[in-house]
């Protein structure tokens, strides 16, 4: 990520931040139609008919449970430690071995500068999604509550720390100490071969992927898997979903722009 | 920086678009060859799997290599899907066939594919090894804290509902209201509570609701194709 807030504070300075700063707002809202309806939608369409309302259930939950939580310590666990991020540039929160940032810090995005809120929205909205992404490996089998109690548990554990490290500075991001600066050395205080994920290939992908396969084998299959069909009952559903997947992912995307200098004009 | 958020911007959508659309290609393909149709759920899907791989790469390669890298993931995916009956999990809905498998084929793609950095390019194979080092870890830290979680809640409030209320639906057993009222029974004015007169705390074990689910538990040839399950 930047290093500091030098590029914000010239970004204010420019008439362009209010192109910017709408397109953040922009990029946050496709995101969270990605969730709601999107996910649920293209969930909803492929599972039977008499499971769609959990299934579209298990992403609205998702944005219930994880966008409260994220305002509450997320933000602060993934962000609080960066400089300009920080309340006090000065005086960052503390950072544990790289892997994780203060959730203490910036609760309840107390001390959060107004200006960051933006980005508090737009990272919200990344949390939400990873999450419900999930819902898709543990279909129709699943009690609502455990999912509910299963959603803060796992965000606080496997996605705010791997944010963290890719996006907040961390492990797998371009600082010394890092994992590629470990690796293949530092110049200038920076890693000299950067690890690139622009919009979350690992923190959301891999991440939901991955939790998703051990919640599968340990869950255990659905009654009657691999011996009855288990059809999607409305594809259309599930094409309108993959839509509206695509219409709100160049938020996720094209809204995930970072500033790596502030020489150009 | 206005020459930056300008160029990327820009350069991000058509990468997102290029790499969607070849994935979406590639997966009706491999479907033609295999199964010999092409079908919608294979192109929704392959629609995703090429959004997934494109989502970290989308700032680091050229469109045409947006376009390579979304025919593999659209290919692989629609490979991997079939795993699940292999191996015997039930990854109901493809998390892990399309955001794993395609979020991996775009996080090591791009040690092949970034334009200043990628080893197809002749910068060597120093991103690559990054790639591919991250990726582990990160599937190495989601695995082990899923797995924490994952086994907390086994032995203490349990996951999974009774197997009477999974044949049952779980639209009805967990939330007391179906998707589709096709008997029309129930009307649409609401009285007191949704579920008075539901039956839902009285309903005897085991004896399944009113509410018709017409063909969705008959077999047919058809289904077992489809999501690539092996003939």
């Amino acid at each position: 990520m930047c290093g500091s807030e030098s590029w914000r504070n010239q970004l204010l300075e420019e008439h362009y931040v209010d192109g910017y700063y709408t397109w953040m707002l922009i990029s946050s809202c496709l995101v969270l139609i990605m969730t709601t309806p999107g996910l649920a939608l293209f969930y909803g369409g492929m599972s039977r008919s008499k499971s769609v309302l959990n299934m579209m259930m298990m992403s609205f939950s998702a944005l219930g449970v994880v966008g409260i939580v994220y305002a509450l310590w997320g933000w602060s666990m993934t962000y609080s430690s960066v400089p300009w991020a920080a309340a006090d540039a000065e005086n960052p929160g503390w950072e544990a071995a790289k892997l994780f940032a203060s959730p203490f810090d910036q609760f309840g995005l107390s001390d959060t500068l107004p200006a960051n809120y933006v980005f508090v929205a737009f990272q919200l909205t990344f949390a939400v999604i990873t999450a419900a992404l999930i819902s898709g490996a543990i279909a129709d089998r699943v009690k609502f509550s455990s999912w509910l109690v299963f959603l803060p548990l796992w965000v606080t554990l496997s996605y705010f720390p791997l944010a963290h490290q890719v996006w907040g500075g961390g492990f797998l991001s371009n600082v010394e100490g890092g994992l590629s600066a470990l690796t293949f050395g530092v110049t200038d205080g920076l890693a000299n071969i950067a690890p690139i994920d622009y919009a979350g290939g690992t923190v959301v992908h891999i991440n939901a992927g991955v939790a998703g396969l051990v919640l599968a084998l340990l869950i255990g299959v659905r009654r009657g898997f691999g011996r009855e069909p288990m059809k999607p009952h409305n594809l259309t559903l599930t094409m309108i979903g993959a839509g509206l997947l695509w219409f709100g992912w160049f938020g996720f995307n094209a809204g995930s722009i970072v500033f790596t200098s502030t020489k150009e004009s | 920086m206005i020459a930056q958020f300008t160029t990327e911007t820009g350069l991000v959508w058509i990468n997102t678009t290029l790499a969607t659309c070849a994935a979406m290609l590639g997966w009706l393909l491999v479907e033609r060859l295999r199964d010999g149709k092409g079908t919608s759920l294979g192109a929704a899907s392959g629609v995703v799997a090429g959004l997934v791989a494109i989502t970290p790469a989308c700032g680091a390669l050229s469109p045409v290599g947006s376009m390579v890298l979304g025919t593999v993931a659209g290919g692989l995916c629609a490979l991997a899907v079939g795993l699940k009956y292999r191996f015997g999990y039930d990854d109901s809905l493809d998390v892990v066939g399309v955001h794993l498998v395609g979020g991996l084929v775009g996080t090591i793609g791009i040690g092949f594919l970034s334009t200043t950095t990628g080893l197809l390019y002749g910068e060597g194979l120093r991103q690559l090894v990054v790639q591919v080092m991250v990726a582990l870890y990160a599937m190495a830290w989601s695995g082990v804290a899923t797995l924490v979680i994952g086994l907390a809640i086994k032995y203490t409030i349990g996951w999974r509902i009774d197997e009477e209320d999974e044949v049952e639906g779980i639209d009805f057993t967990e939330h007391g209201e179906s998707a589709y009222d096709l008997t029309g029974a129930g009307g649409a004015r609401r009285t007191t509570s949704v579920l008075a007169g539901s039956g839902v705390p009285t309903r005897p074990p085991g004896q399944r609701s009113t509410v018709e689910e017409p063909s969705a538990e008959e077999p047919t040839e058809e289904t077992t194709e489809k999501q690539g399950a092996p003939a």
